[in-house]
């Protein structure tokens, strides 16, 4: 067992000075009246009692857009852009939240698998992530309903405050030790009186996080309700802009187009999130659309999330951060939606349609 | 398991050669082609039912079911229809020019389960293409294999594809094959109706499997009928059709309910597409 | 074709400001490359010579305002393969049409005189109200990214890209400050992306100049605008200031405001 670590909170600005030469660091920083993951140049930037980001940190390993690969129309030649992602500059990520941290290792299991998407991953391994325990609750989030207040694993340095000026600081990986050797001055072994410490500021955390969703039978109310007219209800208020989507720490669905330089000699294959809600999602070449109206799309989204994820990888693709509903323009809120629907309990409709 | 050209970055398609194209019908034609590197060429090997993804580098790239069989080697077929830019530039290509393709991906028909079974080929217009492929491994394969019947439709004499093959079939003593057209014209002599009129002209054997791909408004008329004769809901195959950008289980474009079209299909059986609620 | 093998273009005004043309000379690090693909044989604004047609492609700019733009459009497109709407004033009426809410002949008058014989107004409408359009790029001016994509595209038989989703799935992406959270009357939700959400990403309101996003739920957008305080007439300008073409579809009439 590594050993664990205290640390002074203000000296988050030396551990950034500490590690400038290493890494492009990235945290929480101020936004006008929101905050959002941005690089720091100026340590003083950085936010580290921030409620929530405007996007999650899957920006930083599948961005908004990318490029793939290129083809050389003339020679007919591909070339792949996975060598400039190992030639960039390794990345420290700090203060992620719970969870973030747990919207991370599912994005790890989408991209890893049978076949391993090497974007993703070339990004995932370079970057070094310092999560930042919440030991209040934010905003919009509910994070204690969906079991992702807290992390097993997925962070490399995982700080809990304590004593009102201190972090507790847990080792998770070798890339985390390797962050502390960086500035081995702004640590130092933890003792029983911080362990203590630890604990209470563990116990505050369990007090004060609310319990709102129950989770108990989401899969039966959701399977009961697939067919139930609730969903034109809700499609009502959806402009389906998609901006649920687009802010989600586990929505990764993209669309990849291939785009001419002005010469026609070559292209550029990019992709770029895409979100289910969007009209052309599941439309084939022959023109059948196989979710024809939003109401349909709007369903397909909760349901993959909070039905499709746990058949597919175990667990429910939702992290309880809430910005889905700090992002609706129409103030739907995916926790309402959730109560709404687990008082339906009606025969479905089945059979091939 | 069939070997799968292993590489780095699965995205990159591996260049191929247009190597023949044979018109199917007034907007389908069949594709052959063959892979650059001669490695690859006895490298890729597939399971009928199975899909690649097709580049035409600048424009895009999109899914095909492999219409060929891996009974015969070194290239691939692919029925194609001229419905958007990427099938439209296919139409284009001349002989000798050179496309993008990876996989193969999907599931495919599982064979091992279909080895000394009698199958039933329901086939709806361009649903034909996908299904050609196991088609043609069986009648390679023969003896693996119980009654085989093949039950084709269109909506018009017009959009026959595969005229040749047809014929080829027909004259096989060990394959009783059957067509019919929605609707005829002053030269068909053929049977007319509905794929589900066919159902009418033979006596199916219950322990059959059912392997039926076609547009989507024909699988609940075709699965009634199946249904009706007895065959199980596990052994009534179809193959669908979805969006799909990656073809591995990444863009999530083919996603119905809990399952990925590329991943755990595109090859279903419809006691499974009728947990999918939404699958056709 | 033109005389060297490249498709040939031309480029149209009809009433508006002429800055969807301007736009174009404005591609100054591509319009080079834009005349390697293409030979623009007809474009008043800016060549001394000009083609009588026909044209392989068309972009027209500017709506129709005068009965002898009807028939100048309809040549237009009986001379052309391809024709491309450009800018809000083709797509869906503009600015211009902000006249089909007073009374026309009240408006010449106050505009021109006593002396107006020789004005022939009609209601500002699109071009697709008159013939068939082939692509739309709209947009108070239109995107420059999405010209050189549809040349490109159209050279290269491709069908042009085009996001079948409202600005804020682009102005998300961007991380911006939802400006509908901060009380600002913002279009995005039903409004056409493609513009890269440039005005929320500066800080002022999307005023809907791309016209209606695909299946636009334009009665969640009234509720939206009215909880944050916008009365039905705002609500109502802001639906029509770019596009008074809006005020046709059998969706607009139905809703309440």
């Amino acid at each position: 067992m590594c050993p664990s670590y205290v640390m002074n909170q203000g000296d988050i600005t030396k551990l950034i000075e500490s590690a400038r030469d290493s890494f492009d660091i990235f945290g929480p920083v101020k936004k006008r009246t929101k905050h959002v993951f941005d690089k720091i140049d100026d340590p003083a930037q950085i936010e580290m009692d921030y409620d929530s980001t405007i996007l999650s940190p899957r920006k930083f390993f599948q961005p908004p857009s990318e490029v793939m690969m290129t083809f050389d129309l003339e020679e007919k030649s591909v070339d792949d852009t996975l060598e400039n992602l190992r030639a960039e500059r390794p990345r420290l990520l700090l203060a992620v939240h719970s969870c973030d941290l747990n919207g991370i290792l599912l994005l790890d299991k989408v991209f890893g698998g049978e076949y391993v998407d090497h974007y993703y991953n070339i990004r995932r391994d370079k970057t070094t992530i310092v999560g930042l325990n919440c030991l209040e609750p934010c905003e919009y989030g509910f994070c204690r309903s969906m079991n992702t207040h807290h992390v097993v694993e997925g962070y490399d340095l995982f700080l809990t405050p304590i004593d009102g000026d201190r972090y507790f600081v847990q080792v998770g990986t070798a890339k985390g030790e390797h962050l502390i050797h960086m500035a081995e001055n702004l640590f130092t072994l933890a003792e029983t009186g911080d362990v203590q410490s630890f604990k209470n500021a563990l116990k505050h955390k369990q007090e004060a996080l609310p319990h709102e969703v129950d989770l108990e039978g989401i899969n039966e109310y959701l399977d009961l309700s697939f067919s139930h007219p609730v969903w034109d209800e809700i499609a009502e208020d959806c402009v389906n802009c998609g901006a649920c989507a687009m802010v989600c720490p586990t929505c990764y669905c993209y669309d990849v187009v291939d785009e001419l330089d002005i010469s026609l000699t070559s292209a550029d294959r990019t992709r770029k999130w895409d979100a289910c809600l969007f009209q052309d999602f599941a439309l084939v070449a022959g023109g059948h659309n196989f979710r024809e109206t939003p109401a349909a799309r709007l369903k397909y989204r909760f349901y993959h999330k909070m039905r499709g994820f746990a058949n597919e990888y175990g667990i429910i693709g939702c992290t309880g951060c809430g910005r889905c509903t700090a992002a609706c323009p129409s103030d739907i809120s995916i926790k309402e939606v959730l109560k709404r629907l687990s008082t339906i309990w009606e025969v479905p409709v089945s059979g091939v349609k | 398991m069939q070997l799968q050209v292993k590489k780095e970055n699965v995205y990159v398609p591996d260049l191929a050669r247009l190597v023949s194209k044979r018109k199917m019908s007034g907007t389908e034609t069949l594709f052959e082609f063959e892979f650059v590197e001669d490695r690859l060429r006895d490298l890729f090997d597939y399971r009928p039912g199975q899909f690649v993804q097709l580049s035409m580098f600048g424009i895009g790239e999109a899914p095909f079911s492999i219409s060929s069989t891996p009974t015969r080697k070194g290239f691939i077929e692919l029925g194609i229809r001229r419905t958007g830019s990427v099938t439209n530039a296919i139409h284009n290509l001349k002989l000798g020019d050179i496309v993008g393709i990876r996989g193969p991906y999907g599931n495919g028909f599982p064979l091992e389960a279909l080895k000394g079974r009698n199958l039933l080929f329901v086939a709806g217009g361009i649903g034909l293409v996908p299904l050609r492929s196991l088609i043609n491994y069986v009648v390679d394969r023969r003896s693996q294999f119980g009654d085989v019947t093949i039950f084709y439709g269109t909506r018009n004499p017009s959009e026959i594809i595969f005229k040749d093959e047809l014929a080829s079939w027909d004259a096989l003593d060990d394959v009783d094959f059957l067509m019919t057209v929605d609707k005829g014209d002053k030269d068909w002599k053929g049977n007319v109706g509905v794929v589900t009129t066919l159902f009418n002209k033979r006596e199916i054997d219950p322990n059959t499997v059912a392997l039926v791909c076609g547009p989507p408004v024909m699988y609940k008329f075709v699965v009634d009928e199946l249904l009706k004769i007895g065959i199980g809901r596990d052994e009534i195959l179809v193959s669908l059709e979805r969006r799909m950008k990656c073809g591995v289980g990444k863009c999530a474009h083919c996603q119905i309910g809990h399952k990925l079209t590329c991943m755990d299909g595109p090859v279903f059986s419809i006691f499974e597409v009728e947990q999918l609620q939404e699958a056709i | 074709m033109g005389d060297n093998g490249k498709p040939s273009v031309g480029i149209f005004g009809l009433t508006g400001c002429a800055g969807c043309q301007l736009n174009i000379l404005n591609i100054e690090d591509h319009l080079l490359d834009i005349l390697n693909l293409v030979d623009i044989t007809t474009w008043v604004m800016a060549k001394q010579e000009n083609s009588e047609g026909p044209w392989d492609v068309a972009f027209v700019e500017g709506s129709v305002a005068k009965k002898s733009e009807i028939e100048r459009v309809k040549k237009i497109r009986e001379k052309s393969g391809v024709l491309v709407a450009i800018g809000a004033c083709a797509t869906h009426g503009g600015l211009p049409g902000l006249r089909n809410f007073r009374d026309i002949s009240e408006m010449t008058q106050i505009v021109y005189g006593e002396n107006n014989d020789h004005i022939d107004a009609i209601p500002i409408k699109p071009v697709s109200a008159y013939v068939d359009v082939d692509y739309e790029l709209p947009g108070c001016p239109m995107e420059k990214t999405e010209f050189l994509e549809i040349v490109k595209s159209l050279v290269m038989g491709k069908r042009p890209y085009s996001a079948q989703y409202s600005v804020c799935g682009e102005c998300k992406a961007l991380e911006n400050i939802c400006l509908l959270k901060e009380g600002k009357f913002c279009m995005g939700p039903v409004t056409q992306a493609g513009c890269n959400a440039l005005c929320p990403s500066n800080g002022a309101v999307c005023e809907g100049c791309r016209g209606p996003a695909p299946e636009a739920n334009w009665a969640a957008e009234v509720k939206i605008l009215k909880k944050i305080g916008a009365t039905p007439e705002d609500v109502r300008r802001k639906f029509l200031k770019y596009c008074p073409s809006v005020a046709e579809m059998p969706e607009f009439k139905e809703l309440e405001f």
